[in-house]
C-alpha cells in the first residue's frame, strides 16, 4: 500500500476515525490491529518476519531483565542480534555473496532469489535498538508483548522509518490521545507538503535521472551531471517527502516522530550533512556502532598504539577515524547488497575520517587567510564544497554498479560538451520547458521553506495565524496545485526507501 | 461549551472547505475530460441491448472487427468493446457492465499477447474505462480492485491526467452543451483519420502513401506474463460459465512482416495460449496461424506495423471471423 495510493488515504482515514471514536485506553491495541493489517496488505507471508523480529527481541528483552549474571545477559543480547541481523543478512545479502564467490572462484553456485520483506531493514534496526538500550539499561524491558509488537510495526513508519527509539517512541504510541484539531490540520498539512515533493518534484527528476542511470554508455559529461544534480532532487524530495507524509499520519494520531531530515544540502561538511540527512539511521549508527566501537577494548589498544607512533593529537583522532570508517561502512552495506552502496559507505567514512585528521590545518590556514568561521561568504563555500561532496556520492547510487559508476564520472570529467545545453537533448529525454521550468519553481519554493526554517521559523503556526482567506488559499494552492503540476510517472514509481 | 461550539464552528469550515474543493474538482473534470470512446460505448451497449455477441479486448479488434458484418454472416446481433488500452483487468470490469442490461449468448476475447506481459501506462491510460462506468457494485469493485491502489490523483482528481486540455477547455465545454453529446451522437468523437461506428467499431479510412509508423511489438517472454492478467483472465472465464455465457478467444492477424519480424516469439506465445486455454476449456483461435485465412495480411491491410487494420479491410476480415464463430 503505497503512501500516494488512495487505499493508504482511506485506510489512514478508517483508522483515524475509529482511533478517537474507541475508548481511549484501546487506541494503542486498534494502532496495532492496523499497523498488522498495513503489513499484511503487502502479503500475507511476510508477516511472520515482522513476528520473528517482534517475538525474538520481546523474548531477549524479558530474558535480559530476568538474568543477574552479565555474562548470560550478553550471551541472549549476542543471541538475539544474531537471530536478527543473521535473518537480514541472509535474506538480503545470500545473492551478493553467491554472486562474488561464482565471479571470484569461477564457481556455479545458483542465487536462492528470496523475497527480502517491506521495511525489514528499518524494523530490525529499530528492535534491535530497544535491545541494546535495554542490555545497557537505558531502558526497562517491555512486559506486554502486545504493546511491544506495536512499536515494532506502528503502521505510518515502518517501510521507509524514520527509525523509533524506543524511549520516545514508546510512551506515544501506549499514552491515550484526545481528539485535537490543530492536530489533525497540521497533519493533513504535512501530508500535502509531502505529497507535493514526491509528485511535483521528485517524480519529475527521476525522469532524466532514470534515462541517464539505464542507458550512460550514451551520453556525454554535462548529461551525466545534469542527472546528477537532478538525483540530488530526486532523491531528497523523494525521501523527505515520504518522510513528511509518515510524519503527518503519525501527528493524526498524536504521535510525534524522530525527525529524519533537517535541510541536508544545508550541511556546512559532510559530518554535519549526516546530521541532517536520514538522522535517525545516523544516530542509530552512532549509538549503537559508533560509540561501542569507539569504547571498546580493542579500540583502547589501538589509540595507545596510534598516540605512540602518531603523537598525541593525532594519534588521539585515528581511533575515532577508523570508527567513522566502520560505521560508514555498515551504512553503504544497510543501503544495499552491491559494491556500488559498499563504496558510498566508503566514500563518506572516508571523507569525514580526513575532515576529522586534517581539521588541525585547516585551523592553521584559515588563520593564515584571516577567515572567519562566521562570515557568510566561507559558509557559502562550505555549503557548496559539502554539496560538491555529496553529489559525488550519488554516482554510486545512480549508476546501476560500481563500475557504471565509476564510468559515469569519467564521463563527467573527461566528455564535457557545453553543446549539449544549447543542442535540445536535455529537452529529448522525457522532460520539456515547462517541466523544467516547474522543477526550478518547485525546487525554489522548497528552498524559501527551508531557508525560513533555518532561521527558526515554524511554517505551520505562521500559517496558522494567516487570516483565512490566505490560509484557504494557501491550502487550496497544496491541494490543487499538486494534481496540477504533479508529474504521471509511466509506470508505477513509488518511494525509494521503501525498498531498502 | 464554548469549546465545543469552537469545534463544531471549526468542523463546518472544513466541511466549507471540502465542498468547495470538490465542486472545483467538478468542474476541472467537465471541461478537461472529453467526450470518448469508452464513454459511447458504455453508453451504446446498455442502451441498445440485448446482444447475441459482445466482442472484447484490444485497440486490434476495435479496429479490425465489424459487428454489422459479422452479422450479416452468422445473423447473430453483435458489439464491439474492444478498445485501445484495454487490459485483462479492464475487459473483465468490461463484461461485467455489459452483462448488467442483458446477458448475450457469446463473448469472444480478442487477445493481444502484448497486453498479458506489460504493465498498462499511468494517467490517463490507467483510469480511462473506470471514470465512465456509471455508479454501480461493479463499478465500485473495479475500484478497490484496480483504482485504490493507484495514487490518490486517479480518485480525486481525475482532471489531472486531463491537464494538457486545459487549453481545450472551451471546445469541451461547447461540445457537452450541445445536442450531439445529451444524444450521444458519435460525430462528437475526435477520431483521427477514422470514424465510429454505431456498434463500436471504428472504421478507418485508408490513405495511399500515409506513414506506417515504425515496427515496436513487445517480443512474448512467458516469464514477464503479469500476475493480473492471469487473475482478471480466470476470473473472466469463471463469470462466463456461472452466467452460462459462451466463452472463447480469437487473436487478430498482424501484418507478415510484423510476424516475420520475430517468428519465434508468435511462435512461443502461440504455443503458450493454445495450451493455457486447453487447460481451462476454452476454444482458442489464433488467426495468424490459420491456413484457411484468406484475408491479405500484407502492410496494404493495415495502417500501422502494429496490425491495425483499414476499416474495409477489417470488413473483409470480419466476414471470415464470421465464418469462423458459425464453425
Amino acid at each position: 500500500m503505497s503512501l500516494i495510493s488512495m487505499e493508504f488515504l482511506l485506510f489512514v482515514l478508517t483508522a483515524v476515525t475509529g482511533y478517537y471514536l474507541i475508548p481511549k485506553k484501546y487506541q494503542w491495541i486498534w494502532l496495532l490491529v492496523f499497523s498488522y493489517i498495513y503489513y499484511a496488505s503487502a502479503g500475507v507471508r511476510l508477516v511472520f518476519f515482522l513476528v520473528y523480529t517482534t517475538v525474538t527481541a520481546y523474548a531477549a528483552g524479558r530474558l535480559m531483565e530476568r538474568v543477574e549474571e552479565k555474562q548470560k545477559k550478553k550471551r541472549v543480547l549476542v543471541g538475539c542480534l544474531l537471530l536478527n541481523f543473521g535473518m537480514l543478512s541472509v535474506l538480503k545479502y545470500t545473492d551478493f555473496v553467491i554472486d562474488n564467490l561464482n565471479k571470484i572462484f569461477h564457481m556455479n553456485l545458483s542465487f536462492w532469489t528470496m523475497i527480502l520483506p517491506l521495511g525489514i531493514s528499518f524494523y530490525i534496526f529499530q528492535a534491535m535498538g530497544y535491545i541494546l538500550d535495554v542490555y545497557w539499561g537505558r531502558c526497562k524491558a517491555e512486559r506486554n508483548l502486545f504493546r511491544f509488537a506495536l512499536f515494532v510495526s506502528f503502521f505510518p513508519q515502518i517501510l521507509q522509518g524514520p527509525i523509533g527509539r524506543y524511549h520516545r517512541l514508546s510512551e506515544q504510541l501506549y499514552e491515550e490521545h484526545a481528539f485535537h484539531l490543530r492536530q489533525i490540520q497540521y497533519g493533513l498539512q504535512l501530508m500535502l507538503w509531502g505529497f507535493f515533493k514526491k509528485l511535483v518534484l521528485a517524480d519529475r527528476a527521476a525522469v532524466l535521472v532514470n534515462q541517464v542511470s539505464a542507458n550512460y554508455m550514451e551520453y556525454t559529461g554535462v548529461t551525466v551531471l545534469a542527472a546528477v544534480l537532478m538525483y540530488s532532487v530526486q532523491l531528497y524530495m523523494d525521501f523527505s517527502g515520504g518522510m513528511n507524509v509518515v510524519e503527518g499520519v503519525a501527528e493524526l494520531f498524536g504521535i510525534e516522530l524522530d525527525r529524519n531530515f533537517k535541510r541536508p544540502y544545508f550541511a556546512v561538511s559532510i559530518t554535519d550533512f549526516w546530521h541532517r540527512w536520514h538522522i535517525t539511521l545516523g544516530t542509530w549508527m552512532k549509538d549503537y556502532v559508533f560509540y561501542p566501537v569507539s569504547l571498546s577494548k580493542w579500540m583502547g589498544r589501538f589509540g595507545k598504539w596510534s598516540k605512540a607512533v602518531f603523537g598525541k593529537k593525532t594519534g588521539r583522532l585515528i581511533p575515532i577515524s577508523l570508527a567513522n570508517v566502520i560505521v560508514f561502512l555498515l551504512v553503504g552495506v544497510w543501503h544495499g547488497a552491491a559494491w556500488k552502496y559498499i563504496v558510498y559507505g566508503l566514500y563518506n567514512g572516508l571523507l569525514i575520517a580526513a575532515g576529522s585528521l586534517l581539521a588541525p590545518v585547516y585551523q592553521k590556514e584559515k588563520k593564515r587567510f584571516h577567515i572567519s568561521d562566521g562570515s557568510k561568504g566561507w559558509r557559502l563555500w562550505q555549503i557548496s564544497r559539502t554539496f560538491i561532496l555529496v553529489n559525488i556520492s550519488w554516482y554510486f547510487d545512480i549508476a546501476p554498479d560500481l563500475a557504471g559508476a565509476f564510468q559515469m564520472m569519467k564521463n563527467t570529467l573527461t566528455d564535457f560538451r557545453f553543446s549539449v545545453l544549447r543542442d535540445g537533448s536535455l529537452l529529448a529525454m522525457g522532460l520539456d520547458r515547462l517541466d523544467y521550468i516547474i522543477l526550478f519553481l518547485g525546487c525554489t519554493i522548497v528552498f524559501i521553506v527551508s531557508v525560513l526554517q533555518e532561521r527558526g521559523v515554524k511554517i505551520r503556526e505562521t500559517v496558522g495565524r494567516k487570516p483565512m482567506v490566505l490560509r484557504w488559499l494557501l491550502y487550496g494552492l497544496l491541494v490543487f496545485g499538486t494534481p496540477m503540476f504533479g508529474h504521471v510517472m509511466t509506470t508505477a514509481g513509488g518511494f525509494i526507501y521503501a525498498q531498502f | 461549551m464554548r469549546s465545543r461550539f469552537n469545534l463544531l464552528s471549526h468542523m463546518l469550515k472544513i466541511l466549507l472547505f471540502l465542498f468547495i474543493c470538490a465542486v472545483l474538482s467538478w468542474v476541472l473534470n467537465q471541461i478537461t475530460m472529453p467526450p470518448n470512446v469508452v464513454w459511447m460505448n458504455l453508453h451504446r451497449v446498455r442502451e441498445s441491448a440485448p446482444y447475441d455477441y459482445i466482442f472484447v479486448g484490444t485497440s486490434h479488434g476495435q479496429y479490425g472487427i465489424s459487428p454489422e458484418v459479422v452479422e450479416e454472416t452468422t445473423g447473430k446481433k453483435c458489439f464491439n468493446l474492444c478498445m485501445a488500452d484495454e487490459y485483462p483487468i479492464d475487459t473483465y470490469f468490461l463484461v461485467k457492465e455489459a452483462c448488467k442490461t442483458y446477458k448475450p449468448e457469446r463473448i469472444i476475447y480478442e487477445l493481444d499477447p502484448s497486453y498479458w506481459i506489460g504493465d498498462q501506462r499511468l494517467g490517463s491510460t490507467s483510469i480511462f474505462f473506470y471514470k465512465e462506468f456509471p455508479w454501480s457494485a461493479v463499478k465500485l469493485e473495479y475500484f478497490a480492485d484496480k483504482i485504490a491502489g493507484q495514487d490518490y490523483r486517479s480518485t480525486l482528481f481525475p482532471w489531472s491526467y486531463y491537464k494538457n486540455n486545459l487549453t481545450k477547455a472551451g471546445d469541451i465545454v461547447k461540445k457537452k452543451l450541445s445536442a450531439a453529446y445529451r444524444e450521444y451522437d458519435p460525430s462528437i468523437l475526435d477520431i483521427p483519420g477514422g470514424y465510429y461506428k454505431s456498434d463500436g467499431f471504428i472504421y478507418q479510412e485508408k490513405v495511399e502513401g500515409a506513414d506506417k509508423g515504425a515496427f515496436n511489438n513487445m517480443p512474448w517472454i512467458e516469464e514477464e506474463i503479469r500476475e493480473s492478467a492471469r487473475i482478471y483472465f480466470s476470473k473472466m472465464v469463471e463469470y462466463c460459465r456461472e452466467n452460462q455465457i459462451e466463452f472463447e478467444v480469437i487473436t487478430m492477424p498482424v501484418p507478415e512482416e510484423t510476424e516475420a519480424n520475430m517468428p519465434e516469439n508468435y511462435e512461443q506465445s502461440e504455443q503458450f495460449f493454445k495450451d493455457f486455454m486447453k487447460e481451462r476449456g476454452v476454444r482458442y483461435h489464433n488467426f495468424n496461424y490459420d491456413p484457411e485465412l484468406e484475408f491479405d495480411r500484407s502492410m496494404e491491410s493495415y495502417w500501422d506495423y502494429d496490425g491495425h487494420m483499414f476499416g474495409e479491410d477489417a470488413e473483409k476480415f470480419s466476414r471470415e471471423l464470421g465464418e469462423y464463430l458459425l464453425r
